[in-house]
């Protein structure tokens, strides 16, 4: 049986292709407790790649309100009701993932995706039709949990009555299922920066990586007769730049940037050198998560959870440890973390993608291979003016 | 992809860089029909007809002057090919004894905003799907006219995509044509040729005969229904002679293939949100 290490599960995991990962891993941070959802993002990327006849339905980056929004429709219902709920005990999943829900032996030829060319039927999950594609914007600011009234007031942490914003893109999976699963095969992982796309020469239209991709990011045209996907923008990280929907962002809740898995992640310090950001915040501070880590697929785009969100959500959600997540963000708006708050001052700061980041006095600066690519103050400079201004014999609403 | 995993390159890359040719082919003479007398003419027929589609006014009535615009819509037509001259024809035929207040009633009740715009003579308005996705349409337009250091005037207050200014920008491509082929310069003819062709077949192209049928319909026998005739046949006389296929838009425009399932009756919307615009208002 071809096992791969899943270092998000804990554990070895089946997968039809054996396990090896690129050079360098293309990644991402989302900062869920800032996104306002003003869909920047999705027409950043929209107007840029997919404007053209037959792409109408297609959102390589979409965001939806949780819990009730998803774009298709119930694309993560659909897929955690299909594969059988499962126990994370001490940071390790005891569940089936998508590649191992069916019990399929990947090691008999007649199961090899180029074989069967059938392999999505062998994993979790469905087929989203035409009607799934129809309403992006479903369950949009739905409020879940507590009824609402005008004078509703709460002061938990948690808060009763909630909803937040998902941002979604394609993960660049170390174990991608659309690539994992193409009959041809025209679905490729680039060595060099992990980045996986769809050949479009190659396509013949199988559909597989459309129902294979539990996200629902590899998506069909049926203009062109051809599955399309997020290049990441590859044209753009490339050169060093950020991808549109991140240098676009208005909430500035997205950072770009490369992953190392655990074992090579850098360890250094951030207060007293260089470091890797993606490896900072997932690695070491545990604070940014995977979505849906229990799919399998180790996902590389990571999100900081919402800290007003219950737990028992997020943690389906996200997987273990999204408590301390939420304690170490708060820690962080406390001011006890200097070099995460220096960092996420960093966010949006620079169109360049940042490889390292350090913390100068009292700025944080990014880094590009070794150019500097932003610098800025980790708490703004503010001044405070008096309520009542006798020169001008008025009274200010705003003193800061 | 590599052996037995999923990283790798696109499966055709090798194949690809050894059939790739390494410089590109000298342009064969026999692949750019036409001569520079002929694309004179084409110049000056795509030309009057931009004139003729655009709102009648003093440039127009200047060009009537003498007759010179009947006498140079038939010396060019004739030129190129009987059937467009037949059309010519006809065009000048309908000129005859309107007077300029009558032709700009025509055009009013046509295409003016006074009207509502009866017919549209925009591009956008006969692609298929929602707004959204044809705007690139007119960036790619722009995108011609700018290749060949084009724009539209300042003082213009249309949009790239109107058809006066496609069949202008056709005739400054066929005027540089000849130049070039007075000149022997057989790569600069290639490339002007190239736009010719691939502006005719990605844009004018797929839609002419759309705006010959909805002018036809709705104004039999006149001016405009006959100059709507003569830039049809025109267009398929380059489409014939250029060897071209365009991909005609749909005649119903409201729904097409693709996004119909996707969009149902909002086909038509902007295309950003999927809600049907019929059921908003
Ligand atoms: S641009 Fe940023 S803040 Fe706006 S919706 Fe997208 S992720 Fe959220
Ligand atoms: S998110 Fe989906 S489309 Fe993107 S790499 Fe993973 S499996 Fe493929």
């Amino acid at each position: 049986m071809p096992t791969v290490d899943n270092w998000q599960l804990g554990r070895e995991m089946e997968y039809p292709y054996e396990g090896a990962r690129p050079d360098d891993q293309w990644a991402g941070v989302f900062d869920l407790n800032k996104c306002i959802e003003c869909q920047t993002c999705t027409l950043a990327c929209k107007t840029t790649w997919t404007h053209g006849e037959g792409q109408e339905h297609m959102f390589w980056n979409n965001v939806e309100t949780k819990p009730y929004g998803s774009h298709p429709v119930g694309w993560d219902k659909r897929t955690l009701e299909d594969l059988d709920p499962g126990d994370w005990e001490d940071g390790t999943y005891e569940g089936d993932t998508i590649f191992e829900a069916n019990g399929t032996d990947w090691d008999d030829p007649e199961n090899n995706p180029q074989e069967s060319q059938q392999a999505a039927g062998e994993l979790a999950g469905f087929f989203p039709g035409t009607d799934d594609w129809r309403y992006p914007n479903l369950g949009e600011d739905e409020i879940a949990g507590d009824s609402m009234e005008s004078i509703t007031h709460f002061d938990e942490e948690t808060h009763p009555v909630w909803f937040f914003y998902l941002p979604r893109i394609c993960n660049h999976c170390t174990y991608a299922a659309c690539a994992g699963s193409c009959p041809v095969p025209a679905i490729y992982k680039r060595e060099e920066d992990g980045i996986v796309l769809i050949d479009e020469d190659s396509c013949q239209a199988f559909q597989q990586c459309n129902e294979a991709c539990p996200y629902k990011k590899a998506i069909f045209n049926p203009a062109e007769s051809k599955s399309q996907k997020c290049i990441g923008c590859y044209t753009k990280t490339e050169q060093g730049k950020a991808p549109q929907c991140f240098e676009n962002c208005l909430g500035k809740i997205r950072l770009h940037g490369y992953i190392n898995p655990p074992e090579e992640a850098d360890e250094s310090d951030p207060m007293a050198e260089p470091t890797n950001p993606l490896d900072f915040v997932v690695h070491q501070k545990e604070l940014a998560k995977p979505l849906y880590p229990q799919f399998g697929l180790e996902p590389n785009v990571y999100y900081v959870p919402p800290i007003t969100a219950p737990t028992d959500y997020l943690s389906q959600m996200f997987g273990p440890g999204v408590e301390d997540a939420i304690a170490t963000y708060r820690a962080m708006r406390n001011g006890d973390e200097p070099a995460l708050k220096g960092l996420f001052k960093l966010m949006g700061s620079t169109e360049w993608s940042i490889t390292a980041f350090e913390i100068d006095g009292d700025e944080a600066v990014g880094y590009y291979e070794g150019d500097e690519v932003g610098r800025v103050p980790i708490t703004e400079p503010t001044a405070e003016r008096d309520r009542y201004d006798e020169d001008e014999d008025v009274y200010r609403l705003d003193i800061t | 992809m590599s052996e037995n995993t999923i990283l790798g390159g696109p499966p055709n890359r090798a194949t690809d860089a050894t059939d790739e040719p390494e410089t590109e082919p000298t342009p064969d003479p026999a692949d750019l029909p036409g001569d520079a007398e002929t694309a004179v003419h084409r110049s000056r027929l795509y030309s009057l007809l931009s004139l003729g589609f655009d709102r009648p006014g003093e440039d127009f009535e200047a060009a009537r002057d003498e007759d010179a615009y009947a006498a140079d819509l038939h010396a060019s037509a004739a030129a190129i090919d009987p059937e467009i001259a037949a059309a010519a024809a006809a065009v000048t035929d309908a000129l005859e004894g309107i007077d300029g207040d009558e032709l700009h009633h025509q055009w009013a009740a046509l295409f003016g905003v006074e009207e509502g715009v009866t017919v549209s003579p925009y591009e956008l308005t006969y692609l298929p799907g929602p707004l959204m996705t044809n705007v690139r349409r007119l960036a790619d337009i722009r995108g011609f006219y700018e290749a060949f250091d084009l724009s539209l005037a300042d003082e213009g207050t249309d949009r790239g995509d109107h058809v006066c200014y496609l069949t202008e920008f056709l005739s400054a491509l066929c005027l540089r044509e000849a130049s070039l082929r007075e000149r022997g310069d057989d790569e600069g003819v290639a490339i002007v040729v190239d736009a010719r062709r691939s502006f005719l077949e990605d844009h004018l192209g797929r839609w002419y005969w759309r705006l010959a049928d909805e002018v036809g319909s709705h104004d039999d026998g006149t001016f405009y229904a006959a100059l709507a005739e003569l830039l049809a046949a025109l267009v398929e006389h380059e489409i014939e002679t250029l060897d071209l296929d365009p991909d005609w838009v749909p005649d119903d425009p409201e729904v097409t293939e693709w996004n119909e399932d996707v969009f149902g009756d909002a086909g038509r919307g902007c295309g950003g949100c999927g809600a049907n615009v019929g059921d908003l208002g």
